[in-house]
């Protein structure tokens, strides 16, 4: 019976994952279910959908500290200060404007930008230098706020851990051991940067930024810009190696982007607001 | 009278050409795209482009890419443009790295001369926690009522937009 139970576990999840659309559906029918409250929460099935706000912050910190450990933060008080600014700005403009926002320029060369889950944003001194306004580094930030506010990160741990998950472990009573599966969540921490995210929801966040930066008064092309400066970029060139494997060639990203905008925010390309983009010392 | 229209003329051409080869970068059409005296939609069209349309481009203005190509000054639209298409083979991410520090991105004066770190799959693999760093992070937290306050500070006024559906695969 245990056995049906991690199979179907399995199942419900590759099934869920491949259908976003149908595990939001299930995760609002299973809403207000907590876990560790009631005998109901030895169900793993809940376990694994009651990811709830707590937690993803919690999975967030362990994360990005893990991150900072292998990149720690550009010592630049006031670079950190005007990014978590315009961030925050952008992150006002989704539906999660309460999360307790972060963002930071970490310290490397590489061109890339992280989210973890909870409201962690970060990107790299490398792409930092490539951009050329602050609307720019608003579409950067949008972009990783869209993965925050899909839980795009929890997905693909719960499905990470679902995989992993031993029989023994599922024996267990469940409720008692939210820690250990928080940490089964969070394995090896930063790693999940290295495997990275599905396509589609590289192109949703893309979606997303563009639409945030519109709400924030801002250029959306924007966005589109830094992915065709990104594109320009020889792949040999190892400061995108990472960026490229883990996700589709920005030239994709700029095609699926192209089909999904078609003019609708052209009404919004006309934005005259924003600062200066800071300059690195 | 007539020499002299001529000389301005090719100086007016020759300094174009001259921006171009400095300033701007290589691109090509990704798909038939006008090429558009403005950057408006109903601005006069001066040349269908075919796709793969090689070109220069000079500047983006929102949804415009101003480019010159055949000699010709217009506007494409910028998704219908494909950036970096006939860049030099063999350039090093340093060269990369200085060309943008002292170049067009305008960013400024950067140049990673030295302590140049990547983040690469092992060292994420392998990173350790930094727990201090993350409290650090705490500190730079700006509030929401901050960053609304430099928002009007800055004319960034809040716009109503709604989210883009999902394209059918």
């Amino acid at each position: 019976m245990k056995r049906l139970t991690g199979i179907f576990l399995v199942f419900f999840l590759a099934l869920g994952t491949a259908q976003a659309i149908k595990l939001d559906e299930l995760k609002q029918k299973l809403s207000g279910m907590t876990s560790g409250e009631s005998g109901q929460a030895a169900d793993p099935r809940r376990m694994l959908l009651g990811v709830s706000e707590e937690d993803e912050i919690r999975i967030g910190q362990e994360v990005s500290a893990n991150l900072l450990g292998a990149s720690p933060l550009v010592k630049d008080e006031a670079l950190q200060r005007y990014v978590n600014t315009v961030g925050r700005w952008v992150a006002s403009q989704s539906e999660r404007p309460n999360l307790p926002w972060h963002f930071g320029v970490i310290e490397s060369s590489d061109v890339n930008a992280f989210a973890a889950p909870g409201g962690y944003v970060f990107l790299t001194k490398g792409l930092y230098m490539k951009l050329t306004s602050e609307a720019e580094l608003a579409g950067v930030l949008a972009h990783e706020v869209g993965h925050v506010i899909k839980r795009h990160h929890i997905e693909v741990m719960r499905k990470g851990a679902a995989i992993s998950l031993s029989e023994s472990f599922l024996q267990k009573k469940m409720q008692d051991n939210k820690n250990e599966y928080i940490k089964n969540l969070v394995g090896n921490g930063a790693e999940i940067f290295a495997r990275g995210l599905d396509k589609s929801a590289e192109f949703e966040a893309d979606r997303i930024g563009v639409v945030l930066t519109a709400r924030a008064g801002y250029d959306p092309y924007s966005l589109p810009a830094v992915l065709q400066k990104i594109a320009a970029i020889n792949p040999g060139d190892g400061s995108v190696s990472l960026l490229f494997k883990t996700h589709p060639h920005p030239e994709e990203r700029l095609l699926k982007l192209s089909d999904a905008m078609g003019d609708s925010l052209v009404p919004y390309e006309n934005a005259r607001g924003g600062g200066k983009l800071y300059k690195l010392k | 009278m007539h020499l002299k229209t001529w000389i301005t003329g090719f100086t007016l051409l020759a300094g174009l050409a001259l921006t171009a080869a400095t300033f701007a970068e290589s691109g090509s059409t990704i798909k038939d795209t006008p090429l558009k005296d403005k950057p408006f939609v109903d601005a006069r069209t001066l040349a269908d482009l075919p796709a793969r349309t090689n070109l220069e481009i000079v500047e983006r203005k929102g949804s415009w890419m101003h480019i010159m190509v055949l000699g010709k000054q217009g506007w494409v639209r910028m998704l219908n443009v494909r950036a970096g298409q006939a860049r030099a083979a063999g350039k090093t991410s340093v060269q990369d790295v200085t060309a943008l520090a002292t170049g067009r991105s305008g960013s400024g004066n950067i140049v990673a001369t030295s302590g140049i770190r990547g983040l690469s799959e092992e060292e994420l693999k392998s990173a350790k926690s930094n727990p201090d760093e993350l409290k650090k992070m705490d500190k730079f937290a700006v509030t929401e009522k901050d960053a609304g306050a430099y928002a009007l500070e800055h004319k960034l006024q809040r716009r109503s937009v709604s989210y883009l559906p999902t394209p059918a695969e």
